[in-house]
């Protein structure tokens, strides 16, 4: 077998324990989430992704970079 | 040509709109997944918040630099896109890294391009995912068939090879996948305060 380097063997890793998070059940997470104030939490996450939609709105128009050979490559190995 | 870039500009702008509309649009239950991912990467991540990659994420996904495939649901292609998101990161520091050393005059003969095509060069990444690989390893230090599974899955296992390689039974593989799952939510929705 091929010896993997770190970060490759925890890419495998991440990914797999992602694919986790993904798939859990909707009970599973509120259970997860409920040590501190669910309400809390969720309103900590919808100011972050407002704030990331609103900051795009205001960028100017970005087409999508087929010729990006970086995201290409990254397209290539998913 | 101008016809062609405004078509291809209003199709940018459609596919940013559905991005924008379906992000906004998640459930209190996949705002707690966009949570527990961002953190469970940004803990490999010498220095960056999970806010840091959560941000990250959503904005590389409605600047278009990925294309959301029909039938996907948003949150499997976010979580792909935040995988992205920390190769990215590493890129970058390798890049600031060779410009760095450059600069310095030291005699470094990588040019920002080769650096990104040289095999087994970034030590610091590799001393992350050592650190990143053993915090795993000490979250489930308790539970003995869950450190066979992380060990499986790091040399690219199946299920099917991780419970053949270590005898386990279906049963067995599957209640410590769920124990692993409990304890992953509990960490990167309550506890890894950083």
């Amino acid at each position: 077998m091929k010896r993997l380097r770190p970060e490759q063997k925890l890419d495998y890793v991440l990914a797999d324990l992602a694919q986790d998070v993904v798939d859990a059940a909707d009970p599973e997470l509120r259970q997860a989430a409920s040590g501190r104030s669910l309400r809390a939490t969720l309103t900590e996450i919808r100011t972050i992704v407002h704030a990331a939609v609103s900051r795009c709105e205001l960028l100017p128009h970005t087409l999508p970079k087929s010729d990006d050979p970086i995201e290409d490559q990254i397209d290539d190995r998913e | 040509m101008q016809s062609y870039n405004v078509n291809r500009n209003e199709e940018a702008d459609e596919a940013t709109a559905a991005i924008a509309h379906a992000i906004q649009a998640l459930p209190e239950e996949d705002l707690l997944r966009l949570k527990a991912l961002a953190r469970l990467r940004a803990r490999s991540l010498p220095g960056v918040e999970w806010a840091d990659v959560l941000n990250e994420t959503i904005v590389r996904a409605l600047r278009g630099t990925r294309r959301w495939s029909p039938g996907v649901p948003i949150i499997s292609f976010l979580a792909w896109s935040m995988r992205s998101v920390c190769d990215e990161y590493w890129r970058k520091m390798r890049r600031e890294r060779t410009v760095l050393v450059s600069l310095e005059g030291t005699g470094a003969s990588w040019t920002v391009e080769q650096a990104d095509e040289a095999p087994d060069a970034d030590p610091e990444r590799t001393a992350a995912a050592v650190q990143m690989l053993a915090i795993l390893d000490a979250l489930f230090a308790e539970d003995e068939i869950a450190l066979k599974i992380i060990a499986g899955l790091g040399d690219g296992l199946s299920a099917a090879e991780i419970r053949v390689r270590y005898g386990l039974s279906e049963t067995d593989y599957d209640s410590a996948r769920k124990r692993m799952r409990r304890t992953l939510l509990r960490h990167n929705l309550r506890g890894w305060e950083r």
